[in-house]
């Protein structure tokens, strides 16, 4: 299906359907009879309410289409990655949804409140940790927490609970008399992820939070995440172009390119439906390994042979493009087990969530 | 001392100050905490103690043998408070400066802007954070005033006079520096205003520094006139300081929430506080110093009308749409509305706020002079129509002809202009106004010139051509009452007329959104056709952030 398609069916199909969202403690009525409109495949049972709802979301930059219809849900507990090459609209949605700009058409909602209409109920629902950060000279851990504590008005004790609270959840007690600005990258990470659970907000907005952690630092965030959805219930909303990081950490995805979504659905449904695609398609690249020195020859070979489109020889490897049916394939196969050959190996390219992304972005740069 | 002594000692200082920091602005805490470990201040504070330690020093030394029985309190005095002024009017208004843009330039900003905390917080806990040093400062000097006291001829009343209007200065100054902190985001425009500004709180503090000097020695009567003064400088520097609160509190406010109301409110009651004072005074005084005939009343109308152009010029050029939470957010009651509607953003509306107390001007102008025969009891009080042939009355209303004339022309062509370029800008708007107005004033001469008028004069008497020149052509109607002044008038009243007809349906067009707003459904459904709509509007008006 491609993207228009895909807007098209929600745009009827999601038409009045989120009903009058008043409060969190509201009963989820409004969202009965809600379809599909995009990744609550994720064995989320449709009852309940959305905490982050963007719909047709539209932001231009004059004639730069940064945001052109993006939508989809997430539900509680739920962490959906927001995936797109650099420029693809991930910042500017994201911005959206913590309320720091408009859109130009369509709405969001978090926790049922309209980022345009309702801003303040928006601001105390959402967490939002921007992919750079200033950092205050002359300021400490527990300083800077305190602050933000202080700033989202908790007072007298709640304050110095949630600041624990945070303190613990973070590991970043024994730091907490450290001046911020020379806190090491993984570390101001946790203190900025610390200070979006300042205020316990139930949506957390994470603008590339694993850039330039190491793999032991990445590690440590994604445990952190997956205590904060599925302990905590958080929904979490997370970018990164870190494709392989994002199986782990999410449960569903969002792939957008050049402001549209390509792709939406759970990891396992986006990862599935690309290799049906890629089974059904008749583009198919192959690599064979054949023993020392008979690589440039089957090379030959093989573009001599009927749908092959064209070989490719890395050492005693040959990759090649084959666009023949099943049958073809097995012809193909057949003929090269009786030449003279002596082939070691024969596959098709492994699919990794990187190849399906590879596949379904396209590169398009605007 | 251990680390972890330390520690455990600044956790038990933080649990005790948590129990009464709550009600603290955060801002103030989180200065006071930084600027606790920061290198400026703390040299700041020791090079103040130093500077006393050797103005004491030495000044003992000078005057030793002289000390006993000469008034050399004086001298310490200036001294030390030279040592004061410097920080007060250079270092803490620089530091609030620096402060406010750093805090924007560090992406810090963002981040407490969608926080809880409001933008007038944010100023205000910035002020409060230069007034607590500005008192840390007085703490340090007080002891050695305290010191100068035990001298010769140390005079309290003065040293007081003084020492408060020094820290309302400091604060003024200081209000001043966050506003412009705020403006203007380009680098080359900002390395600009820090030197523009580092030059201004220099002059600031010699002034100071010298008008000190003044009436330590004894330069200022206090008298109640002194006093009367003082309370007037007070009341204008507290309207602007007012003022200029609002306009850095907008300067930090999301551009779809409601940025001039503040702004227009404070400007005018600046308006209504400048005419209660003038009708105050001239009641105290006309027995006195003023007549009826003076020209008492016509200046306050020239200095009202001056305020409303300086307002125009900012109000006329806004953007018209109101946004959706500006919709919302309007009261349910018409009356409020009614009352609100010209303080609203939005070009139109500002015109019509600012024509309103213009011509509001003509009538509080002619009651203050007959308030002042009044008050003087002169017998032959004047008759309306008396009030309104007088020459000066003639040359205010041409001044208000003049003002709606540019201030309207300016807000057509910036409607103009945002409707044939929607991505125009309220700056765009304001520099065509400005290069209309400049264009109007040089013309005639270039006219003049090019057909030779000017060859053979010696003296350069104005020509009828120059009455699109307000500049010449208020001249000319102020000193003098003839044909050609009568004309003047007539234009000017005239072109003022026409201008406003032409803004008329603007005008209501802009109340009317006001009164009678298009409130946005907040929970509507929304379905695609809303979507389709709303990029239709975005596609023709250019605006790409919605608005409504
Ligand atoms: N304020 C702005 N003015 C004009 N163009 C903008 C603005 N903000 C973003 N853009 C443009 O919008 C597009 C999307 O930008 P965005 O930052 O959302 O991408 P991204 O997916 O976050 O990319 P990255 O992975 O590099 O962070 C880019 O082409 C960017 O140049
Ligand atoms: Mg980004």
């Amino acid at each position: 299906m491609s993207s228009t398609e895909l807007d098209k069916s929600r745009a009827t199909s999601s038409a009045s359907t989120v009903g009058a969202p008043t409060d969190s403690a509201s009963p989820a009525t409004a969202i009965n009879g809600h379809p599909n409109p995009g990744i609550d495949a994720a064995g989320t049972t449709p009852e309940r309410k959305p905490m982050i709802e963007v719909r047709h979301l539209h932001r231009f930059f004059g004639k730069l289409k940064a945001v052109n219809n993006v939508s989809f849900t997430a539900y509680p507990g739920q962490v959906v990655g927001f995936i797109g090459p650099n420029g693809s609209g991930k910042t500017t949605t994201m911005r959206i949804l913590a309320t720091l700009d408009l859109p130009t058409a369509g709405d969001a909602f978090v926790n049922g409140y309209s980022v345009i209409d309702d801003p303040d109920k928006v601001r105390h629902a959402v967490g939002f940790m921007p992919d750079a950060f200033g950092r205050y000279p002359n300021m400490d851990v527990v300083e800077y927490l305190d602050f933000f504590a202080r700033a989202y008005g908790l007072r007298g004790q709640k304050r110095l609970d949630a600041l624990d609270r945070v303190l613990i959840f973070t590991e970043l007690r024994k730091m907490a008399h450290k001046p911020i600005n020379t806190l090491s990258k993984g570390m101001s990470q946790r203190l900025g992820l610390g200070r979006v659970l300042i205020h316990d907000p139930p949506v957390l907005i994470l603008d590339e939070p694993a850039a330039g952690l190491d793999p032991r630092a990445r590690v440590e965030l994604r445990e952190l995440i997956a205590v904060l959805s599925t302990e905590l219930g958080k929904t979490i909303l997370i970018s990164s172009h870190i494709l392989t990081e994002l199986g782990e950490i999410c449960d569903s995805a969002v792939i957008i390119e050049a402001g549209q979504v390509l792709a939406s659905g759970t990891i396992k449904d986006i990862n599935d439906k690309h290799l049906k695609d890629l089974a059904d398609s008749k583009n198919i690249l192959f690599i064979t390994r054949v023993l020392n020195g008979q690589a440039e020859a089957l090379a030959t070979w093989l573009l001599e042979q009927p749908f092959v489109l064209d070989a490719n020889v890395a050492s005693e490897l040959v990759r090649f493009r084959f666009e023949g049916d099943v049958h073809a394939q097995h012809d193909l196969l057949k003929r090269m087990i009786n030449s003279k050959f002596e082939i070691i190996e024969f596959q098709r390219k492994a699919e990794t969530l990187e190849d399906a992304f590879m596949a379904i972005t396209k590169g398009i740069v605007q | 001392m251990s680390t972890a002594e330390k520690t455990s000692r600044i956790d038990l200082a933080l649990q005790r100050m948590n129990a009464y920091s709550d009600w603290i602005n955060p801002i103030v805490i989180k200065e006071v905490r930084q600027s606790l470990k920061s290198k400026l201040f703390v040299t700041t504070f020791m090079l103040s103690l130093a500077a006393c330690w050797a103005i004491s020093v030495i000044g003992i030394m000078f005057f030793w043998n002289v000390i006993e029985y000469s008034p050399v309190s004086l001298q310490f005095f200036i001294c030390y408070y030279w040592v004061l002024a410097f920080a007060l009017f250079v270092v803490i208004p620089f530091g609030a400066f620096g402060s406010l843009q750093t805090e924007r330039d560090q992406n810090t900003f963002e981040i407490l802007q969608i926080t809880t905390l409001q933008p007038s917080q944010i100023v205000t806990g910035k002020l409060a954070s230069a007034m607590l040093q500005a008192i840390i400062l007085y703490a340090v000097i007080a002891p050695f005033i305290a010191f100068s006291s035990l001298l010769q001829g140390f005079d309290l009343l003065r040293v007081s006079y003084e020492m408060t209007i020094s820290l309302a200065i400091c604060m003024g100054a200081s209000m001043c520096c966050l506003m412009l902190s705020t403006l203007g985001k380009q680098k080359n425009f900002r390395t600009l205003m820090v030197l523009f500004l580092l030059g201004g709180l220099v002059s600031l503090f010699s002034s100071q520094a010298s008008f000190a000097a003044y009436v330590m020695a004894g330069g200022a009567d206090f008298d109640t006139e002194f006093y009367l003064w003082n309370l007037l400088f007070f009341l204008g520097g507290l309207s602007y300081f007012f003022l200029f609160h609002q306009i850095t509190v907008a300067q930090l406010t999301f551009e779809a929430e409601n940025r001039s109301f503040g702004i227009r409110v404070i400007a005018t009651a600046q308006f209504y506080l400048l005419w209660i004072c003038m009708y105050a005074i001239s009641i105290m005084y006309a027995s006195t110093m003023l007549r009826y005939s003076d020209d008492y009343a016509w200046s306050c109308a020239v200095i009202s009308n001056f305020h409303w152009a300086i307002v125009g010029f900012f109000a006329v050029t806004e953007a018209e749409p109101l946004s959706r939470r500006i919709r919302r957010d309007l009261p349910k009651s018409f009356w409020k509305r009614w009352l609100m509607v010209s303080f609203l953003p939005g070009g139109s509306r500002g015109f019509f706020l600012v024509t309103k107390h213009l011509l509001l001007t003509i009538p509080l102008m002619l009651g203050l002079q007959y308030v002042t025969g009044l008050a003087a009891g002169e017998t032959n009080l004047p008759t309306l129509s008396g009030l309104l042939s007088e020459h000066k009355t003639e040359s205010s209303i041409a001044q208000i002809g003049y003002i709606i004339f540019f201030l309207g022309m300016g807000r057509l062509i910036t409607a103009g202009m945002m409707k044939a370029a929607p991505s125009t800008r309220p700056a765009h708007g304001r520099v065509v106004m400005l290069i209309t107005t400049l264009m109007c004033v040089l013309s005639p001469y270039l006219i003049l010139w090019l057909v030779g008028y000017y060859e053979n004069r010696m003296t350069l008497d104005y020509h009828p051509l120059m009455v699109i020149n307000p500049v010449e052509s208020l001249r000319y109607i102020n000193d003098n009452d003839d044909a050609m002044s009568r004309l003047i008038f007539s234009f000017a009243v005239l072109a003022g007329g026409i201008v406003l007809l032409a803004n008329l349906p603007g005008t209501l067009r802009g109340l009317r959104q006001g009164l009678w707003p298009e409130r946005p459904d907040p929970y509507r459904a929304l379905d695609y056709s809303t979507v389709r709509e709303q990029l239709q509007r975005a596609e023709e008006t250019g605006v790409t952030a919605v608005m409504g």
